[in-house]
């Protein structure tokens, strides 16, 4: 991509609608057939403005790892590239309808690990360059998420004249800012993009600290969630016997300490359970614990199922628990809420800004803590307390600020332009709460 | 007709048991040119699906240290590729192949050098499931990411 220019031209959309403009939505998560819950927020986001644009695509790098040593990593890069001209002289990069309604073209990308996130980055442009021919996006609208991946494709391939819209929800953004060179790559995207989202407004503080100067075009909207479509648990909850907690076990998700505290409050309640569901490195290590800890046969273990078949899952159950250290926006929190379940959650970021106003109706908001009993006196709090929960009134609450329909309007708006800075600004979660 | 999948290692997974179960209940012959083959069961690879390894001696002997090792982590990639030539490659009736598909970083150098080889061959990064749609399917409840459409 030599000859393509980084413009630092901010875009103008001319048209008052999305009907007749294209999108292109650049991300490196997306699901599919090897991660199929990956980048479902990516997902839920695109599916819910698809129908708006004349078409969209989704071009989805997904990250293949190399051999790390970095000869080896060379051979397999080389082949690659040779190997994707073949493909793509033959027709191959095809992209597919989904179901969603947009087109979706999966591109395989070998990075090495132990790089820094600019030589990811520099890999996913090399691959997604390959598969475009050396042309940039045919869009009027280029939307790439998180900063240093897809925003720095959408920086690359945008076309001039288009509109460059970045969101950022990674976690590891943090990690991304203290590197210089990829900071520095991510002072080009917002130098070119022509509106920022973050989904939460701790993300938004952070990258606004980061980068002082672009702090105008840098706004909160929440990542889109499908709660309409969710269905809500056929009996409300009158006790909290049945616990499960959803999604990846490993430390900074407070697994250890929930199966701590899980031991704990079990201990006088011979009617607790407790459901793992999810896959990661502390599976075998949590499962020696609970034995350890007496309560083996109350705990669990269950492997990822498909999205749809979580929420059946949920409803066997009482009480969602996450109680995870840090979040960007808390996804698994917000869905569960959706599906008719009283949640007990950490202030981990996101979740206090999800469920700002519901404390107390959609469950209990904790303090962060590697004390167990944090979670044991927040359960026990929350259970004195069920008969005082309002989650019909939560659901809509959520349905009002997270649903497909209120989120895909405020993304139109932003895609079109038709909000400056301040506009956008009271878009923001942030500022309605105020 | 049959496909062969091309995974050194079993970080993608649960691609490579996606369309083995894909092909195989639609009556298709699969093979998996792997390094080792003892992962793969406790992977979910059906059981129908041929698996060929080509671990070189040096892999076997788990040389994790040491200049050997340290050289071999090199040359890896080319090393199974020339164990894969000597051991499948050269001996697979290749008529019958109508699709190779490479699932994991790993064995891109393999691909590369039977595409060469093989000029006519259909070689991709993902399944091209259009030729085996009209099969009738024995487990037809596939996921939407596993579903596909012509562009």
């Amino acid at each position: 991509m030599a000859d393509m220019d980084i413009s630092g031209e901010t875009a103008t959309v001319s048209a008052d609608s999305l009907a007749s403009l294209r999108l292109s939505v650049t991300t490196p998560w997306h699901p599919s057939i090897q991660r199929p819950f990956a980048g479902s927020f990516v997902q839920a986001g695109t599916r819910a403005v698809a129908a708006r644009f004349a078409r969209t695509e989704l071009f989805h790098t997904e990250d293949w790892t190399t051999p790390a040593q970095p000869l080896a990593a060379r051979l397999v890069r080389r082949d690659r590239t040779r190997l994707a001209g073949r493909v793509r002289e033959r027709g191959g990069f095809a992209p597919r309808l989904s179901e969603d309604g947009y087109w979706v073209t999966d591109i395989p990308t070998p990075v090495t690990p132990g790089q820094h996130y600019a030589d990811w980055a520099l890999d996913h442009e090399a691959a997604l360059g390959q598969v475009l021919g050396g042309a940039g996006f045919a869009a009027d609208v280029v939307h790439g998420h998180v900063g240093i991946y897809g925003g720095w494709l959408a920086l690359r391939f945008a076309p001039r004249g288009a509109r460059v819209v970045v969101t950022e929800h990674a976690s590891f953004l943090g990690r991304i800012l203290a590197q210089p060179r990829s900071r520095a790559m991510y002072g080009q995207v917002l130098d070119r993009a022509d509106a920022v989202i973050c989904v939460s407004g701790l993300l938004r503080t952070k990258l606004a600290e980061a980068f002082p100067a672009h702090a105008g075009k840098i706004v909160v909207v929440p990542n889109a969630v499908d709660i309409e479509s969710m269905p809500v648990r056929p009996v409300p909850v009158a006790d909290l016997h049945r616990w499960i907690y959803v999604g990846k076990i490993a430390a900074p998700k407070g697994v250890p300490e929930l199966v701590e505290a899980f031991a704990i409050a079990a201990r006088g309640e011979p009617k607790l359970s407790l459901t793992v569901l999810g896959s990661g490195p502390l599976t075998g290590a949590l499962r020696e614990r609970a034995a350890q800890l007496g309560v083996a046969g109350r705990v669990e273990f269950l492997d990822p199922v498909e999205p749809e078949k979580v929420f059946g899952i949920l409803h066997e159950h009482d009480l969602l628990v996450h109680p995870s250290k840090g979040e960007t926006f808390g996804m698994t929190t917000v869905e569960a809420v959706g599906a008719g379940m009283p949640v007990l959650v950490t202030r981990c970021g996101g979740p206090q800004e999800t469920l700002d106003g519901l404390d107390g109706l959609a469950g209990s908001l904790i303090e962060v803590s590697d004390d167990p009993m944090v979670i044991v006196d927040g359960y026990r709090g929350l259970a004195a307390r069920v008969g005082r929960l309002d989650l019909e009134y939560a659901r809509a609450e959520l349905v009002r600020r997270f649903g497909s329909a209120s989120v895909a309007e405020r993304l139109s708006d932003i895609y079109l332009g038709r909000t400056g800075a301040a506009a956008m600004a009271a878009t923001a979660l942030g500022e309605e709460r105020r | 007709m049959s496909v062969l999948l091309l995974a050194i290692g079993t970080t993608r997974s649960r691609a490579v048991c996606g369309y083995g179960r894909f092909l195989a209940d639609r009556g298709v012959d699969v093979s998996l040119i792997t390094s080792s083959a003892a992962p793969w069961a406790a992977e979910g690879l059906e059981e129908r699906i041929t698996v060929l390894p080509v671990e070189t001696a040096i892999d076997r002997r788990l040389l994790a240290a040491g200049p050997v090792a340290k050289f071999y982590r090199l040359v890896r990639p080319y090393a199974l590729w020339r164990s894969a030539r000597r051991r499948v490659v050269g001996r697979l009736d290749w008529s019958t192949v109508e699709q190779v598909v490479v699932c994991d970083s790993h064995a891109i150098p393999i691909a590369w050098h039977v595409a060469r080889k093989h000029p006519d061959l259909t070689v991709g990064f993902e399944l091209d499931r259009t030729p085996f749609l009209d099969h009738p399917a024995s487990s037809p409840d596939l996921a939407p990411t596993e579903q596909v459409s012509a562009a």
